[in-house]
């Protein structure tokens, strides 16, 4: 899923922030750090201080920062709504200079998965290709009977299908990801 | 615990977004003596001007941080479940796996297929495969008497399969209850 890795990542740094934060404001309020800090206002301490004589630059510095936690917010948003990880039209090679070949993913997939679903054994055929269009992955999901022979059903999907996909885009080394389920179905 | 991720990092950066926001309307409103303008900061700093660290609401929301940022932090170091296991492929490009319920529906499929049984009840998980069969006779003797051929189906079925990690397996016969 796209995304998934910055989300993770600010999620935990949020929650390591709050767990941190909490433990502070404990630690303080049980007097940790002094009998007489605990009996302190909240504000009034060494940052307080400093904030409140250069407020000034401090609030500007501040608001600076905040200008660009907003735009990387918003970018982080949108990358959330409507970004997608599925990769465009992706040009073959050809060895002529005259004119660019385009390939649609779903003329790949659905030439992919019609090949597979012809196959002993095999229930139904999922695909999509993912990543850039220069440098794309395909990803097919395989939900094979249960009465299926997996391993030969797996060796045939690599010799046969996905060498021929290989071919289509003229990438010997394209990465594919094959998922093999079984059906829930009984034959 | 991914689909989860994205409406939780959705509300978190929307909140981030609309306080930065906030910061920087309130601190320009401030120098044109504006402030406050949008949020009644003033009352929050009146607060914390007369508010104790020793106060009980300081206590409290010390916990409530605690308590949150804790389950945040669980919940995003948890070890991911293991949804897919590694069958070795003939091409390095090739990430071929077989999915979790796919291994369990094989074994299970593997179970129920030895003569004498009747269902088959298989838990996969990174390293460990547990299947109970149920005998379709009753009584123990042929609940016993059936568990070398399963184990043996089964052990086929996972060395045919070319796992790269292959589970260990963990097998169990029982007779029919009624």
């Amino acid at each position: 899923m796209h995304a998934d890795r910055t989300n993770r990542f600010a999620l935990t740094l949020f929650g390591l922030l709050l767990l941190l934060t909490g433990a502070a404001g404990i630690t303080a309020s049980a007097g940790v750090f002094g009998t007489g800090f605990s009996r302190r206002t909240l504000f009034t301490n060494r940052v307080s201080s400093y904030i409140g004589h250069h407020g000034t630059w401090v609030w500007a510095a501040a608001a600076g920062v905040c200008l660009l936690i907003a735009l990387a917010t918003l970018r982080w948003i949108l990358v959330l709504l409507i970004s997608t990880d599925r990769a465009g039209d992706i040009p073959i090679p050809v060895s002529t200079q005259e004119g660019t070949t385009i390939l649609q993913p779903a003329a790949l997939t659905g030439a992919l998965t019609r090949e597979i679903g012809t196959y002993h054994g095999v229930d139904s055929a999922r695909g999509r290709i993912i990543g850039d269009a220069s440098d794309p992955e395909i990803v097919i999901i395989v939900t094979a009977s249960q009465s299926a022979d997996l391993h030969a059903l797996h060796q045939r999907i690599e010799t046969e299908a996905l060498a021929h996909a290989r071919h289509a885009l003229g990438q010997t080394d394209l990465p594919i990801q094959l998922d093999l389920g079984v059906s829930r179905r009984t034959a | 615990m991914r689909l989860l991720n994205r409406p939780l990092a959705f509300i978190l950066a929307a909140a981030l977004a609309v306080a930065s926001i906030i910061v920087i309307i309130e601190v320009v409103a401030f120098h044109v003596n504006a402030s406050p303008l949008v949020l009644h900061w003033t009352t929050w700093d009146r607060w914390a001007r007369k508010t104790h660290w020793d106060a009980l609401v300081v206590q409290v929301w010390s916990a409530v941080l605690i308590v949150v940022g804790a389950l945040i932090l669980a919940l995003e170091l948890k070890p991911r479940r293991v949804t897919r296991l590694p069958l070795r492929s003939a091409h390095d490009a090739t990430d071929a796996a077989v999915t979790r319920g796919g291994l369990a529906g094989t074994l299970r499929a593997a179970a129920t297929g030895v003569d004498g049984i009747s269902s088959a009840a298989v838990v996969v998980r990174r390293r460990r495969a547990r299947v109970t069969a149920t005998s379709a006779a009753r009584g123990r003797p042929a609940a016993a008497a059936l568990k070398q051929p399963v184990t043996q189906a089964l052990r086929s079925r996972l060395d045919n399969l070319d796992l790269r990690h292959r589970p260990r397996l963990t097998v169990r016969v029982n007779s029919r209850s009624r």
